[in-house]
């Protein structure tokens, strides 16, 4: 019995650690990716004095920063077509919050609850400032209904935001 | 009356009692682990917003000093997020403040060609005293980030009067 007791806290703390290790190294590849993605996104679209930001060059330039340390969850392009109903709920100036993306593929019957998605939108808010965020929640080990945080069942929340002033690549 | 036997009675009591002993050092190890990452985190995310900072300062043109402190203001706001993941145990203690030659309209030229710098930094208090993980962080961490950003050649030319440049736009 005491080995029992003594194992199952063990496995629950050796799940917490490695669970807490993951999304470390998941939202830190969100951080760069989300820092890469403003330089790509807050300019340069057509010409070097273009104000047009690049927010549709963002995806392909981040992808390969983020494929690998999210571990099994999707990286989601926020510009491809499966996602043409969420982007119209949420309008052309703004990002989906992690809760808006894992809403979203839950009813699409993608992942349970809705995760192992996660977004890179690139927006321009119209008032000369573009903003780049990952949002979404990626795949973990916390069981369903577990924890007072904002969990899901089997994942947890991933929402890095950067925010600039669109400029020119020109004097 | 049937009573439990004492050997088993003392087996139930010697579990309980090692399980009083292995659960507060596991809870201490979790909970020690747990806060390690999210300083990490915060430090990480603290430097991205102010290595942003800095190369927002070189979005408006040579000398625009008000323009270049409001844009690396802008993006340390909106990069480090306070409302998102870290609030609640992340407190700005020194907001963002960027120098450098740039932004009083000078380029200065290195003996080998490369600008002066801007430089900014910043300063923060990480406190868990709101978190379960306050059980072993008790204690606050102070937090401080400095990036500099090198004004590319195209931000390099007079466009103000006033600036001094060896080049011209």
């Amino acid at each position: 019995m005491e080995f029992a007791l003594v194992f199952g806290v063990f496995l629950l703390a050796l799940m917490a650690i490695l669970d807490t290790w993951i999304w470390t190294i998941e939202t830190d590849a969100a951080d760069a990716s989300v820092e890469q993605g403003i330089g790509v996104a807050m300019s340069a679209q057509g010409s070097a004095t273009s104000l047009t930001p690049a927010l549709t060059d963002v995806y392909a330039n981040v992808l390969p920063l983020l494929q690998q340390p999210m571990l099994g969850t999707t990286v989601e392009n926020w510009y491809a077509s499966n996602l043409a109903a969420l982007r119209g709920e949420i309008g052309p100036n703004a990002c989906p919050t992690a809760d808006q993306v894992a809403d979203y593929f839950n009813d699409l019957h993608s992942g349970y609850d809705g995760v192992g998605h996660v977004v890179v939108c690139a927006a321009d808010d119209g008032d000369g400032h573009v903003t780049v965020a990952i949002t979404g929640y990626a795949l973990s080990m916390v069981p369903p209904g577990f924890g007072p945080f904002n969990w899901r069942g089997w994942g947890l929340p991933i929402s890095e935001t950067a925010s600039v002033n669109v400029g020119t690549y020109s004097p | 009356m049937r009573t439990r036997p004492s050997w088993r009675r003392g087996q139930r009591a010697q579990a309980a009692l090692e399980m009083a002993l292995v659960l507060p050092v596991m809870i201490v190890i979790v909970c020690g682990f747990v806060g390690m990452m999210l300083e990490l985190r915060a430090e990480n995310e603290f430097q991205t917003a102010v290595d942003l900072s800095a190369q927002a300062a070189l979005v408006p043109p040579l000398g625009d000093q008000t323009a270049s402190q409001a844009d690396s203001a802008y993006a340390f706001l909106h990069t480090l997020n306070p409302s998102g993941s870290e609030s609640g145990y992340l407190t700005v203690t020194t907001p963002i403040t960027c120098t450098g030659p740039y932004l009083e309209g000078e380029i200065d030229l290195s003996a080998r060609g490369i600008p002066a710098p801007v430089t900014c930094t910043a300063q923060a208090t990480l406190n868990f005293s709101a978190t379960p993980i306050s059980v072993f962080w008790f204690w606050s961490i102070q937090l401080s980030a400095t990036a500099d950003a090198y004004p590319p050649q195209y931000r390099q030319c007079q466009t103000t009067s006033g600036s001094t440049s060896p080049f011209q736009c």
